[in-house]
């Protein structure tokens, strides 16, 4: 396994920004997810890694050794990766067996020992017996397995994936992310994988790099990512947080959180923050309960939608008063629902204030 | 722009350089001297000469003493004359065609299909002695009807009239598949719409489907033209014995008669030829933009407009026309090759194979040819296909620009008049070669060459098309795996590009067994080839061993367009140019 790192990468299309700036540690042997929107520059980024693009600025390193600079570029043929491609990039003409294989052929390794990896690969994958199989003759699955097994036969410093699973249907996908999980375990390769699913990156990296705009945004484990993000936009992207400016009143009883003010209610959130300022709340719909209009330490809410979702209900409500108009909220409810037009009173069991720099709204 | 351009990759510095890079750098030099040895040298020499100062030292003296002469005026008049003529048969023959099968419900529309594509399979001077032999004096068709000219009066096919035809007849063919890609293009919505609008089929395909078709219609015509004007066998064949001079059997002529002396003032007609070539070939380029402009794909086929109790005279009407033309030559030619002399009539007594046993056995000189090109036309395709592989390996896939530059280059020698390239390739090789001390002149390798640069173009497209729809990620998984670029050539495109570059091969191989344009100036005694063989036969006044021949060469090359139907099946679209 070897760790990869960039240092203030950026990479431009015909003037396009499409990786600006990115500074990220990948630890050996780590799992870590590159996530963000469709065009964020996960792909630039992952195909860097690879070698088939070449950073403007910054620096690239696989282990100690530089791969990538401007004008600089160690070929893909020789950074010892492992790909699985969205597409799966089989060969067509190729036995499955032979696709496994052909890294190992390449590295002149004995045919013997050589027969003996590639069924273990298979085995590994769950699919030892098709090694003769061609691609055309596999289901979606089972493509994806072989690409893996291929990506991986040839003991690869570094797994790069991208997007494996978006091809699969829901259930496939699910069977595949515990594949990927004890593979993982399993073969001791640091995985780098690029999704754009975040319940897919939260059920499996180790660490997650959320990307905007050709921006690495923040990088932290998926817990504190819900928990704690740093900015308003991952607080959105994660999780569908919502942010609410609110201004910090008094220190507060508990370490590590302050008093806000929030639509003329005092609240308890965690997060620092000088009295005074003003800053963002991140608040979460699971974390709003509805409860009875006139319940003191509540924020006064008319309901205006409701929208059901199987087990709970998602509350759409207004803040009443003279702030409240232009600020709408969810709420998850269950049990008994109120009513579209109703005054209810809004419970906030959590809130997370919002780091100075982490653009308010 | 991702620059992925070889160059952009250093090597790494104090790092043994990949023996893979080299590969690549020399496979690219090879290529580029296969297509600036057989292609841009030849057309880069001709214009120098053509441009050269003349006899009298004078300025640009080539072109002018060329363009001054009586003879040179007449023969360009004449090729204008029989070219636009030859063109508006071919047009109305060809858009007439693709509108019936294309937009009406007539029946047997496969059949009608193959006899359209006939010509394609056929070469020219095969073409042009099957009409001699259909409206001769000795036509066993015309004296079946009692209509054949007295003996001894002159073929009418010997005429600029049936020059034009035999041309429009076998250029029919390329309007055909050019309207026919058009009206394909047309949105059925557009038709329908009209339909609603209250116009009658007559009136829809008169305001909305041939306007939004014309510049399909416009592009084929100038096709037409192009190959009209660039035409050497049906001119070789009827043009000489009419006494009618034209541009290419000027050139001909004159290089026969007078051998490399000839070649500046050749040089320049080839010049005067290529420029009306250019020209078409700009008015074809900009149709053919104007075609894509119209719209974008769409997947809906034309309403079949019905022609109701029209149909029986509508179908009749065009099997009588398409037997006329494609059908009775070829049935004149065959008969032809059974008559035992000339003027001896064909019946069960007399038929006899004693013109195949001579044309095909006997005779010394036909062996030879046939070995000859059957040796070039092998040569031509292999070394085409492999070519094609590498090439479109380099510009597709590895985005060499100097790769897509050849490949652009690539072209050239196939567009222009055959006539054209080989003068060139005699300028090119008349001179000893650098390593060798010798000339190729005068040998097999001069034919070789030519055909090398002729014909790469029809290997090169289907394998550029094949890869171009390839995905890249495929080359890019063997590139993680730890394939070198040559390494990645041989184990994962060259198997991939296979069928593609193969089915561009055997067109070559097809091309090339009949190849007369370009050998007829580059042939000499115990090099001949089977297209010259058959000129020469026919010119010697041996009609049936020339049609012995002629048929002998049809059938192989139908055999071979069967293989490659076969073959064209498990291929993407459009690389089997007659597969819909
Ligand atoms: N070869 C290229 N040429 C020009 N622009 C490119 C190229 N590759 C990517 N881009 C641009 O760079 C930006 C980032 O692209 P990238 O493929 O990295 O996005 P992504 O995050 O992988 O998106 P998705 O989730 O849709 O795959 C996009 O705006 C894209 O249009
Ligand atoms: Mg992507």
């Amino acid at each position: 396994m070897a760790s990869v790192s960039f240092a203030r990468v950026g990479k431009a299309f015909a003037g396009h920004h499409a990786v600006s700036d990115v500074s990220l540690q990948v630890g050996e042997g780590e799992f870590v997810a590159l996530l963000g929107p469709s065009g964020c520059g996960k792909t630039t980024l992952l195909r860097m890694i690879a070698g088939f693009e070449y950073p403007d600025r910054g620096e690239i390193r696989i282990g100690d050794e530089l791969v990538g600079a401007p004008g600089f570029s160690v070929p893909p043929e020789r950074r010892n990766i492992g790909m699985v491609f969205q597409s799966y990039a089989l060969w067509p003409h190729m036995s499955v067996a032979g696709n496994v294989g052909f890294a190992l052929k390449l590295k002149h390794v004995p045919r013997p020992e050589r027969h003996r990896r590639v069924a273990e690969m298979l085995e590994l994958v769950g699919l030892g017996h098709l090694g003769a199989r061609r691609p055309h003759e596999l289901s979606g699955g089972q493509r994806q397995r072989v690409a893996l097994a291929r990506a991986l036969a040839a003991r690869p410093g570094v797994l790069l994936l991208d997007e494996p699973l978006a091809n699969l249907d829901a259930h496939l996908r699910e069977a595949m992310q515990r594949e990927f999980h004890r593979l993982h375990r399993q073969v001791a390769t640091t995985f780098i994988y690029v999704t754009h699913d975040q319940s897919e990156a939260m059920a499996l990296a180790d660490r997650i790099a959320v990307m905007e705009a050709g921006v690495v945004r923040q990088v932290a484990r998926p817990q504190t990512l819900y928990r704690e993000p740093t900015s308003a936009s991952v607080a959105r992207f994660i999780g569908r947080g919502m942010v609410v400016p609110v201004r910090v009143t008094a220190p507060a009883p508990r370490p590590g959180s302050v008093m806000v003010d929030l639509f003329g209610t005092p609240l308890c959130v965690r997060g620092t923050a000088p009295i005074g300022a003003t800053r963002g709340v991140v608040l979460r719909a699971e974390h709003l309960t509805v409860v009875a209009a006139d319940a003191p330490g509540t924020i006064g809410c008319r309901v205006t939608d409701l929208s059901f979702g199987g087990a709970t209900t998602l509350v759409t409500l207004m803040p009443e008063g003279p702030a409240g108009d232009t600020t709408e909220l969810r709420a998850v409810a269950s049990g008994e629902l109120p009513e579209i037009g109703q005054l209810v009173g809004l419970r906030i069991d959590d809130g997370w204030l919002l780091p100075e720099d982490g653009d308010t709204i | 722009m991702a620059d992925t351009s070889l160059s952009a990759v250093p090597a790494l510095p104090g790092r043994r350089r990949g023996l893979q890079v080299d590969g690549e750098k020399i496979l690219l030099a090879v290529l580029l001297v296969y297509v600036g040895l057989f292609a841009l040298t030849p057309l880069a020499l001709l214009f120098a000469k053509a441009f050269g100062r003349g006899e009298t030292g004078e300025f640009l003296g080539m072109i002018r003493e060329q363009w001054q002469s009586v003879a040179v005026q007449r023969a360009l008049w004449n090729t204008l004359k029989a070219g636009a003529l030859s063109t508006l048969i071919s047009l109305v023959i060809g858009t007439a065609m693709a509108l019936l099968v294309g937009i009406t419900d007539i029946r047997a529309r496969s059949p009608l299909v193959f006899v359209l594509l006939l010509p394609m399979l056929i070469p020219s001077q095969i073409t042009a002695l099957a009409w001699i032999e259909m409206t001769g004096p000795q036509s066993p068709i015309l004296l079946l009807l009692g209509a054949a000219p007295d003996p001894g009066t002159k073929n009418p096919i010997y005429s600029m009239a049936g020059i034009s035809a035999v041309m429009g007849v076998e250029h029919a063919t390329l309007v055909f598949l050019t309207v026919r890609a058009g009206l394909r293009r047309v949105p059925r919505d557009l038709v329908e719409a009209s339909r609603l609008a209250g116009a009658g089929p007559l009136r829809s395909t008169v305001s909305v489907v041939l306007p939004l078709a014309g510049p399909a219609v416009l592009a084929g015509a100038a096709l037409a033209f192009v190959s009209s004007i660039g035409n050497f066998g049906v001119p070789a064949l009827l043009a000489i014995p009419a006494r009618y001079p034209m541009i290419t059997t000027l050139i001909y002529q004159r290089l026969s008669g007078f051998g490399p002396d000839a070649l500046g003032s050749v040089a320049a007609l080839a010049l005067i030829l290529s420029v009306l070539a250019a020209a078409g070939l700009t008015v074809r380029a900009f149709a053919a933009r104007r075609t894509r402009m119209v719209v974008e794909a769409t997947s809906a086929i034309l309403p079949r407009f019905q022609l109701g109790r029209w149909r029986l005279p509508v179908e009749a009407a065009t099997w009588v026309l398409l037997v006329l033309i494609a059908i009775l030559p070829l049935v004149a030619l065959v008969t032809s090759s059974l008559a035992p002399a000339l003027g001896v009539p064909l019946n069960g007594r007399t038929l006899t194979l004693d013109n195949y046993r001579f044309a095909l056995f006997a005779e010394q000189a036909t062996r030879r040819a046939f070995a000859n090109s059957l040796f070039l036309a092998f040569a031509t395709a292999v070394a085409s296909g492999l070519a094609s592989v590498g090439l479109a390996y380099l510009a597709v896939i590895r985005r060499s620009r100097l790769a897509r530059i050849i490949d652009l280059i690539a072209d050239a020698p196939y567009v222009i008049p055959g006539t054209v390239l080989a003068t060139g390739v005699i300028l090119t090789f008349l001179r000893p070669l650098p390593f060798l001390h010798a000339s190729i002149y005068g040998t097999i390798w001069i034919l070789l060459a030519a055909y090398f640069g002729r014909f790469l173009t029809l290997a090169l497209r289907p394998t550029m098309a094949g890869l171009e729809v390839m995905e890249k990620a495929v080359d890019e998984a063997a590139q993680v795996a730890g394939a070198g670029p040559m390494r990645r050539l041989f184990s994962i495109i060259l198997p991939m590009a296979t069928p593609a570059a193969a089915a561009g091969a055997l067109l070559i191989f097809m091309s090339a067994l009949n190849e007369l344009t370009v050998s007829a100036l580059l042939w000499s005694t115990g090099h001949e080839t089977l297209g010259v063989m058959v000129f020469s036969l026919q010119h010697e006044g041996n009609s049936p061993a020339a049609s012995a021949l002629a048929v002998a060469a049809v059938l192989v090359t139908i055999a071979l367009a069967g293989l490659l139907a076969l073959f064209g099946r498990r291929l993407p679209q459009g690389i089997v140019p007659w597969q819909a």
